[in-house]
C-alpha cells in the first residue's frame, strides 16, 4: 500500500494548486473591479 | 407603531391579556372552519393507518418494540405538526390581516397568542393521535407517568420551536416546504430526546429523574424566551 | 500579496508532509490514518465558520451594518463548502476502517444537522425578496440554530453509540507522535488561513455587488 502514497499525493498537490490558482486568480479579477470602481466615483 | 394605544391594549393590559384575547380569536376562527386541525389530523391519521398496516403482519421482537415504536411515534407527530402549525401565521397573510395583527397587539402578545393557539392544535393531536398509537400497534409502557410527561413537554417543545419559524416562512414565499426545512433542524434534538424518553419510558429502563423530560423542558424554556426575544425583529414592518 | 503565496507554498508542504514525513498510526489499517491531517482541520473549519455567522447575525441584527451581515453570508457559504469536505472525507475514512460509508454516529450525525442548517438558511435567504428583511430573517434564523447546538451536543451521544475514535483522534489529546503534532497543527493553520483568504474574497465580491446596486439605484 505504501506504493500508492505517491501517487495518492500527487494528486492532493494538483488538486490544492488548482485551487490555490483559481483564487488566485480570482483576487486579481476583484482587484481589477474594485480598482475600476473607485475610479467611477463621481 | 411603537407607541400609542394599541386595539386590545387597556390601562391595566398585560401581554398575557393580549395573548389570551388573540388565541380566542384564533380558536373560535378555527372552531368554526377546523381547517388548521384537520389538516393535521388528516395527516396524522393516514400515517397512522400505513404504519399500523404495514407493521401489522409483521412481526417484531419484543425487544426492539419500545424503541422502534417511539420512532415511528414521534415521525407521525413532527410530520404531521410540520404540515399544519405554519397555518397559524399562513392564514393572516392570506387573508391579508397581518397588518390589522400588527396594530392590535404588541408583537410579544402576538407570538405568546399564536404559541398557545399551536400548542391548542398539537394538544389535540396528541390527545387523539398517541392514545390511538398505543392502542393499535399495542405499545407496552412500563412507566405511563413518565410516557406522558414526555409526550406533553416535547409536545410543547414542537410548539415552542416552530412558532416564530411560521412567522418568517408566512411573510416569504415558497411556504410549505420552507417551514419544514428551516423547522427540522431546530426540532431535532428535540424528537432524538422524545424518542430516547418514550423507550425508556417503554421499556422501563432505569429513569429515575426522568433527564429527557427536564431536557425537552429546558428546550421550551429556551426556544420561548428566545422567540421572545427575537420575535419583535422579525415582525416589525 | 506575499502572504497569499505563502500560503500556498505552506499548504503545499503540509499535503506533502502528512504523505511522505509522517508515519501512519498504529491502530489504523494500512495509511489511513493520514485522513486526519485533512478531515479533522476541515471540520474544525466548518464549525469555526459557523460560529463566526452566528456572531456576525448578532451583531447585524444589534448594528444594522450591512458588513456584519455579509460575513454572516460570506462564513455560512464556506462553511457549508468544508462541511460538505469534512463530511466526505469522513464517509472515505470511514468506508476504510469500519466498513460502511455511513454509520449515524453522534459526530456524523451532528454534522448532517450542520448541513441542514445551512441548506435551510440559504433556503430561506432565497425566498425572502426584500434585502433589510432577508437579512434580519436570516440573523435569526442564524441565532435560533445555534441555540439548538448544545442541546445536539448533549442529546446526541447519549442516543447512538459512537464509532468516532474520540480518544485517539482528539486533537485537544496530545496522543500523537511529535511529526504527526507538528504536520497536524500545520495542516489546522493553513486551513484555517485558507478560509480566511477565501472568506475576505467573498466579502469583497459581496461589496462590489451592493456598490453596483447602490449606482443602479442612484441612476433612477
Amino acid at each position: 500500500m505504501k506504493d500508492g502514497l505517491g501517487f495518492v499525493m500527487a494528486v492532493n498537490l494538483i488538486i490544492w494548486f488548482g485551487i490555490a490558482f483559481y483564487l488566485f486568480i480570482l483576487d486579481r479579477k476583484i482587484k481589477k473591479l474594485e480598482g475600476t470602481r473607485a475610479g467611477q466615483d463621481t | 407603531m411603537k407607541s400609542g394605544r394599541w386595539i386590545t391594549q387597556t390601562e391595566s393590559s398585560t401581554y398575557l391579556n393580549e395573548a389570551m384575547a388573540i388565541w380566542l380569536r384564533d380558536l373560535r376562527s378555527e372552531f368554526r372552519t377546523r381547517y388548521a386541525i384537520n389538516a393535521i389530523l388528516m395527516f396524522a391519521v393516514t400515517t397512522l393507518v400505513a404504519v399500523s398496516f404495514s407493521i401489522g403482519a409483521f412481526r417484531i421482537g419484543e425487544a426492539e418494540k419500545p424503541f422502534l415504536y417511539a420512532v415511528l411515534l414521534w415521525i407521525i407527530l413532527v410530520f404531521s405538526a410540520l404540515s399544519g402549525l405554519s397555518r397559524s401565521f399562513v392564514k393572516e397573510e392570506e387573508a391579508g390581516t397581518m397588518d390589522v395583527l400588527r396594530l392590535s397587539a404588541r408583537p410579544q402578545a402576538v407570538f405568546l397568542g399564536k404559541l398557545f393557539f399551536n400548542l391548542t392544535l398539537l394538544g389535540a393531536l396528541e390527545l387523539i393521535i398517541v392514545p390511538s398509537f398505543i392502542l393499535f400497534m399495542e405499545y407496552e409502557i412500563e412507566f405511563p407517568g413518565f410516557f406522558a410527561a414526555m409526550t406533553i413537554s416535547a409536545g410543547l417543545g414542537l410548539g415552542a420551536g416552530t412558532t416564530i419559524v411560521a412567522a418568517m416562512i408566512a411573510q416569504a414565499s415558497a411556504r410549505g416546504a420552507l417551514f419544514s426545512a428551516l423547522s427540522f433542524p431546530l426540532l431535532f434534538p428535540l424528537m432524538i430526546t422524545a424518542i430516547k424518553g418514550c423507550e425508556r419510558a417503554a421499556a422501563g429502563m432505569d429513569s429515575a429523574g426522568w433527564p429527557e423530560v427536564r431536557i425537552a423542558v429546558a428546550y421550551v424554556i429556551i426556544m420561548i424566551i428566545m422567540s421572545l426575544f427575537l420575535f419583535p425583529l422579525i415582525w416589525e414592518e | 500579496m506575499t502572504a497569499k503565496v505563502l500560503l500556498a507554498i505552506w499548504m503545499a508542504i503540509i499535503i506533502a508532509a502528512a504523505f511522505l514525513y509522517t508515519e501512519a498510526a498504529s491502530g489504523f489499517p494500512g495509511e489511513t490514518s493520514r485522513i486526519l491531517f485533512f478531515h479533522v482541520p476541515q471540520a474544525w473549519v466548518a464549525t469555526l465558520a459557523f460560529l463566526l455567522s452566528m456572531i456576525a447575525s448578532a451583531v447585524y441584527l444589534a448594528k444594522r451594518r450591512v458588513t456584519a451581515d455579509d460575513l454572516a453570508l460570506s462564513a455560512a457559504e464556506l462553511g457549508f463548502l468544508f462541511c460538505v469536505l469534512a463530511t466526505v472525507t469522513g464517509s472515505i475514512f470511514a468506508k476504510a476502517t469500519w466498513g460502511s460509508f455511513w454509520n449515524w454516529d453522534p459526530r456524523e450525525t451532528s454534522i448532517v444537522i450542520l448541513l441542514m442548517i445551512y441548506g435551510a438558511y440559504f433556503a430561506l435567504r432565497s425566498a425572502v425578496p426584500d434585502p433589510e428583511k432577508k437579512r434580519v430573517f436570516a440573523g435569526v434564523y442564524a441565532i435560533l440554530a445555534f441555540i439548538t447546538v448544545p442541546f445536539l451536543v448533549f442529546v446526541v451521544p447519549r442516543i447512538t453509540a459512537s464509532l468516532h475514535p474520540e480518544d485517539t483522534m482528539n486533537p485537544a489529546n496530545p496522543g500523537m507522535d511529535p511529526k504527526t503534532l507538528k504536520v497536524f497543527l500545520g495542516s489546522l493553520f493553513a486551513y484555517t488561513a485558507l478560509f480566511v483568504w477565501m472568506l475576505r474574497l467573498r466579502m469583497r465580491i459581496l461589496r462590489l455587488e451592493e456598490m453596483r446596486e447602490e449606482e443602479r439605484r442612484r441612476q433612477i
